[in-house]
């Protein structure tokens, strides 16, 4: 035995190869599992249980590979190391993400738009459905306001066509008002519209289209402004390459009188807990409910209906100068009917607020004709 | 379960190895099986049987076969067997499709799944039993050992196609040593990086090319796309092959190799042999030699070049282009035959050129199993037209292509074959296995092109 453990040192590859596979597997056997992966925002999977129907029908073995996969040891430093991999083969492109000029990422997008085209039909409907006045607002998002920053080439719909024809369309109906974000978006130059390294726009790129979405928009100059610094996003968190600088996230004092999202009641419109955790802009109307409603300070008594995506929760602050009432629906998460939720009051008005990303990959607007 | 995975690193290694170690000689092979059996059924439990009967089968084969006169009979009844099962699982649908077009009926397609493996086990127990009718090997008396011959897991589901004569001596008695499961690791590794560093991560771009529909793509980008399928194919399969044969030898077997620099050829026929060694090899001993080789007349020759080949590309899939692919090979090595290879000898560059030019085209065809795609993808490699789509795949490609080429000719091999027991070729072993368990973390894209044979 000690003769052939003497020889083993001859055979240094033998040795940290045995370690290596065995340290790992040890690892999985005896390193309690972890509950969830904060900034890829889910939760791991676990050691599933071994039963005889699993093993049957072929779920345990998937299982079982997808939680050898999320509970490696070491798996930040992993996808660290891959990362850094890509970047030296000189790519700028990591798992659909792509870094542009002055380290902004972007999201890789080949589709056709057709889902896009595929939820104006269904907004058209429920515009030329209801009786009330709609407000429509489509987003762009960075890769189309940024354009002189994505790198050559990359692949990207030409938002602003989309966006413009699918306007076109809206306004032909009646009671509606388009408002056209490509053009208040653009020319803005060198500001600070889209964070670098989240797929949302900034808090002054939302101010901006406020300002177009408000007959009356306040002066966000008479705002006391707040900032959260060191924000790494979406984008960042399937990124992960080196050298890419944080964001800052800003957000206004605005008091309320009381609002609902989802199961919170509270009476202001951040949740500054987020402020300590990966999910940062989560902080904004305490992330994203099916059903919201605030009670504002604005003394006008008249109400607005918003049907969004995250992006609005950034916006939603601001109108609350506008409207002493404000319902927020995130049709991914409403199970009630739209058509009830209307009927029951006749005198508020309707935001329609998504950016174009959203449009393109969405698949619950449906819900907004049922 | 695939090699290039974390599951097999880091569960299936561990455990397998350390009970195959300390089993003593005689039950190894046992282990072995049972090993073979846990990994084949973890993803495919169903169509275990299939091996079973199999290897039932073609062990009475075996013992009746030496025992009676009647050899013929009873080599034709395994043989009937082995390949109508690798024509009803893998080919039926295609039958039924152009049996539907010609005669113009309507049967319905059947719900068939390929069985992992099936168009390599087949040529291998094929293999014995043929070998045995010739009288070169003697029948094996222990059906575990020829189970595990079969079932061996490192080559079980993509090759190498290893036959028996090759192990038949190891299946019986083997030493295992260090030197070997040292140099067996080091090839293992080899193999992972090949494949999921190289080849998943140039491959993507085919498939890019796909999603944006080749009708969209400018003709530098329709080039980039077939020059990366081409590395893709190879760091694919010869990666397989490498890790096949590198834990082979942790096993204590030699396998053939599969593959010699491949892309380093200087016209089609000494591609052939370089790319995929064991399907040639078995070809031409099973088939074409049987048939008469070139011992009959020039006639007779092209003609079973013609039938070598058209099976050779129907048994990469049960598509019309495969046979295509096929024939496009002997149509080539013909005129290489009869008056290319004179010229090409004398002219290096142009010799390779010509070489991978055809071989990148013969993948194009093997790639795309639609007959109009594949034409108007040839229509955009020389459409002459311009976008600047290719500029952001060249970024992103470039590197990972580069790496490629080098990788593909044999300027690393022969240095890291002088340093590999040193510090440095330790360091770089471990530096391409801590690299590929990063990538597989992270992997978004990780199929074996191999798997559908």
């Amino acid at each position: 035995m000690k003769k052939k453990f003497g020889e083993l040192t001859e055979y240094p590859l033998v040795i940290i190869f045995a370690i290596f596979i065995v340290a790992f597997f040890a690892c999985y056997l005896f390193v309690p599992s972890k509950e969830k992966s904060e900034w890829e925002n889910r939760y791991l999977a676990k050691r599933p249980e071994l039963t005889l129907v699993d093993v049957a029908d072929g779920s345990f073995m998937q299982k079982f590979e997808s939680y050898t996969n999320d509970q490696i040891a070491g798996r930040d430093l992993f996808i660290k190391i891959k990362a850094v991999c890509e970047m030296s083969l000189l790519k700028n492109c990591n798992n659909g993400i792509v870094r542009g000029k002055e380290s902004n990422l972007y999201t890789e997008d080949i589709s056709d738009a057709s889902l896009f085209i595929k939820n104006k039909d269904v907004i058209k409907k429920f515009i030329e459905q209801t009786d009330k006045t709609v407000t429509v607002a489509i987003a762009p998002n960075a890769c189309e306001v940024n354009k002189e920053l994505i790198p050559v080439g990359m692949p990207c719909p030409d938002q602003a066509s989309f966006i413009s024809n699918f306007n076109q369309e809206i306004s032909l109906l009646k009671n509606t008002h388009v408002v056209d974000l490509v053009e208040a978006l653009s020319g803005h130059g060198e500001e600070y519209l889209y964070y670098r390294t989240d797929h949302h726009w900034t808090t002054t790129g939302a101010y901006l289209a406020y300002r177009e979405i408000s007959n009356n928009p306040i002066e966000i100059s008479t705002l006391n402004e707040n900032k959260i610094e060191n924000f790494y996003g979406t984008l960042y968190a399937k990124y992960k390459g080196l050298s890419i600088k944080p964001d800052v996230i800003s957000y206004y004092d605005i008091p309320i009188k009381e609002a609902v999202f989802g199961d919170v009641k509270t009476d202001t419109l951040y949740d500054l807990s987020k402020a300590d955790v990966f999910d940062k802009y989560g902080l904004f109307l305490y992330g994203n409910s099916g059903y919201s409603n605030i009670k504002t300070k604005c003394e006008n008594g008249k109400s607005l209906i918003v049907f969004k995506d995250s992006y609005a929760n950034s916006v939603i602050p601001f109108l609350t100068f506008d409207y002493s009432d404000i319902t927020i629906i995130d049709l991914r998460y409403y199970g009630e009917s739209v058509k009830e939720l209307i009927s029951e009051d006749n005198n508020s008005d309707i935001l329609i607020l998504y950016n174009f990303d959203f449009l393109n990959e969405d698949k619950h607007m449906y819900k907004l004709l049922k | 379960m695939v090699f290039s995975s974390l599951l097999f690193l880091f569960w299936f290694l561990p455990i397998f190895f350390l009970i195959y170690y300390l089993a003593p000689p005689k039950f190894k092979n046992a282990v072995l099986l049972t090993g073979s059996i846990a990994f084949y059924a973890w993803g495919e439990p169903k169509f275990l049987i299939l091996i079973f009967i199999s290897i039932f089968v073609n062990y009475i084969a075996g013992i009746v076969m030496s025992k009676v006169s009647y050899k013929k009979i009873v080599l034709i009844i395994a043989l009937l067997y082995d390949f109508s099962m690798l024509l009803v699982f893998k080919y039926t649908n295609f039958f039924i499709e152009n049996l539907n077009s010609i005669a113009g009926l309507n049967i319905e397609l059947v719900d068939i799944t390929l069985p992992l493996g099936i168009s390599f086990y087949t040529f291998q127990i094929a293999s014995y039993i043929i070998d045995l009718y010739k009288g070169e090997i003697e029948a094996e008396k222990n059906i575990i050992n020829l189970g595990t011959y079969l079932c061996m897991f490192p080559q079980l589901i993509a090759g190498p196609i290893v036959v028996y004569s090759d192990v038949s001596k190891k299946l019986h008695e083997r030493r295992i040593i260090l030197f070997d499961i040292e140099e067996g690791i080091r090839i293992f590794i080899l193999g992972l990086g090949s494949k999921v560093i190289i080849a998943n991560n140039v491959g993507s771009l085919f498939d890019r090319a796909v999603e944006l529909g080749f009708s969209n793509i400018s003709m530098p980008l329709a080039w980039l796309s077939m020059i990366s399928y081409t590395l893709q194919i190879y760091f694919d399969f010869n990666g397989y092959s490498l890790m096949a044969i590198g834990l082979g030898k942790m096993l204590g077997f030699d396998f053939p190799k599969n593959f010699d620099f491949p892309y380093i050829s200087r016209s089609l026929t000494e591609f052939w042999r370089r790319w995929h060694i064991t399907l040639s090899t078995w070809f031409r001993e099973y088939i074409y030699i049987p048939l008469g080789g070139n011992r009959r007349g020039k006639a007779r020759t092209y003609v079973n070049l013609f039938i070598v080949w058209a099976l050779t590309g129907f048994w990469h899939g049960a598509s019309w282009n495969f046979i295509l692919w096929g024939l496009f090979f002997f149509v080539m090595l013909s005129i290489e035959k009869t008056w290319l290879m004179k010229f090409l000898d004398k002219n290096k560059i142009i010799s390779h050129i010509y070489a991978l030019l055809l071989i990148s085209l013969s993948w194009m065809i093997f790639a795309i199993t639609d007959m109009r795609e594949l034409g108007t993808f040839i229509g955009r490699l020389f459409s002459f037209s311009y976008s600047n789509d290719f500029i952001y795949y060249l970024r992103n490609y470039a590197g990972i292509i580069i790496v490629g080429c080098i990788f593909a000719t044999p300027v690393f091999k022969n240095v890291y074959e002088k340093y590999k027991r040193s510090f440095a070729g330790i360091l770089v072993s471990v530096v391409i296995l801590v690299i590929s368990v990063a990538y597989l973390t992270d992997a978004t894209y990780n199929p074996f092109l191999y798997f559908r044979f």
